[in-house]
């Protein structure tokens, strides 16, 4: 009889790269990828240990449910091992309602617990349960816009925000009173309230319409990044979850691709040997096919870059790169990672949120593609 | 469960979501209606049990409320519900006279008081 041995360097590769894998699941693959950046955006912050003690809950039952310790310690544990299925992609859609129930029972267990980028955590993982592979994950899609419509109305009937007065008190007197005085000493303070509530609101509403207009995805994801962003720059907060559940919903907005990008590359430049090792080795989900061209087939145009063939359409130097960094899962894991594990005493979270903005911002793709070509022309040299 | 009954599913959910956003609208309550924080108020309580005056950090406690140095970015209801509930069950027993003060968007305090209100 023949033996199936796995060696244990096999087992330890296949035990680090299955979470990265996204593929080959009963969900489409960039739903499950959204799954599981927001599973670990709420571990990495810590936020599954704030789950809830049920305490004054919305729902009455909920007293009836035992200790609230034991029932903290339940919810947390379901969670967790729930996020470990996940990632080993093991019954993912049944996860993802289990990840997102767990949330929605903390909820409502609690009146202290109710937020409202926890809710949208949970309506996030429990819609993913309900998508189909093959078909386009339009419950997400749909929530990502009400959320936007929402939050766009509940601010345009608010007198406070059509005046400014809000912006003023919240950000000019508890948030950041010092800058507040430093810029209103050249600026009319209500004047720049105001603009700034209607930046808001306008840009909230532009969201609304740009999400369920297909031609327009791309622009509104760079769109609400930027604006996130900016509130993240701003406030130095990430307002819990909201950060991360808000963009990770955006992938439901990408054109993710189902068969493995080619990606064509010199094997003769040396200067692109490392890179090109570093990229394969973050690839461990196979979502590239690595090709060496052939000597007759490199075209002069992009000599020595990396060329990454997408349905039919090339791109190549800093485009190719942003490609394969953008399709690739460990990219958006080390994000997560890197914003929710930053020390105290040394909080760059927002510095790093606007980096990688500025690095995938479409206008700016000129400026770093000349960058990069300085790098790559000086190394070859 | 079917496709069928996916969508039906996600369609009810969302459908769901949109009638409390709107019905919000009606309320001063805003629950599960994605308002985020749409709101900055200022607060203080005043909390006695049997006549004995809670320091600021134990009537938050007691509450399981923010930290009032921050803004509380929900509407002030909100509060309120979590103290009258508090009041009508777990602390039932203390007798307690609880008194809000807040302010929203820096607009004049106002004021509620347990029990009364």
């Amino acid at each position: 009889m023949a033996t199936l041995a796995i060696s244990a360097p096999s087992r330890l590769r296949l035990a680090v790269s299955a979470p990265l894998r996204i593929s080959g699941t009963e969900l489409p693959d960039n739903v499950l990828l959204m799954a599981k950046v927001i599973t670990l955006a709420f571990i990495t912050t810590g936020q599954f240990r704030l789950l809830s003690w049920h305490f004054l809950p919305f729902l009455r039952l909920f007293d009836r449910l035992g200790s609230p310790a034991a029932f903290h310690w339940t919810l947390v544990t379901v969670f967790l091992a729930a996020s470990v299925a996940l990632f080993y992609n093991k019954h993912v859609r049944i996860c993802c309602f289990v990840l997102g129930g767990v949330i929605l029972i903390s909820l409502l267990s609690s009146r202290a617990y109710f937020e409202n980028n926890r809710t949208y955590c949970a309506c996030l993982l429990i819609l993913a349960g309900l998508c189909n592979r093959g078909q386009s994950p339009w419950p997400i899609r749909l929530q990502v816009v009400l959320v936007y419509f929402g939050a766009a109305l509940n601010k345009l009937l608010q007198q406070d925000w059509r005046s400014g007065q809000f912006f003023a008190y919240w950000f000019g007197e508890i948030h950041n009173p010092l800058m507040w005085a430093r810029v209103t000493a050249f600026i009319p303070a209500m004047p720049l309230a105001q603009l700034l509530c209607w930046a808001t609101i306008v840009t909230e509403l532009v969201l609304v319409v740009g999400f369920l207009v297909p031609r327009w995805y791309s622009w509104s994801i760079w769109l609400g990044a930027a604006y996130h962003t900016t509130l993240l720059l701003l406030m130095n907060s990430t307002f819990g979850m909201f950060y991360y559940a808000m963009l990770s919903s955006y992938l439901a907005f990408v054109d993710w691709p189902t068969l493995p990008l080619e990606v064509r590359y010199d094997e003769g430049t040396a200067s692109w040997k490392k890179a090109r090792r570093f990229l394969q080795g973050l690839d461990t989900a196979g979502i590239f096919e690595w090709r060496p061209l052939a000597r007759n087939e490199k075209p002069e145009y992009c000599s020595g870059d990396l060329i990454v063939v997408d349905r039919g359409k090339s791109y190549w130097g800093f485009v190719a790169i942003k490609r394969v960094l953008l399709f690739t899962p460990v990219t958006y894991f080390s994000y997560v990672i890197l914003l929710g594990r930053q020390p105290h005493l040394f909080q760059y979270h927002r510095w790093a949120a606007a980096g990688v903005l500025a690095l995938f911002t479409p206008f700016l793709s000129p400026l770093f593609g000349a960058g990069y070509r300085w790098i790559r022309n000086s190394r070859a040299a | 469960m079917t496709k069928r009954a996916t969508h039906l599913a996600a369609a009810s959910f969302l459908s769901l979501q949109l009638c409390l956003v709107v019905y919000a609208q009606f309320t001063p309550h805003r629950y599960f209606c994605w308002a985020p924080n749409d709101y900055a108020n200022t607060y203080s309580l005043n909390v006695k049990i049997h006549g004995e005056e809670l320091t600021a950090d134990q009537a938050l406690a007691r509450y399981h409320l923010q930290d009032h140095n921050a803004s509380y970015e929900n509407p002030a209801t909100h509060i309120i519900d979590t103290v009258r509930q508090y009041e009508k069950t777990y602390g039932w027993d203390d007798h307690a006279d609880v008194v809000l003060r807040w302010s929203l968007n820096g607009h004049s305090p106002q004021t509620w008081r347990w029990p009364g209100d």
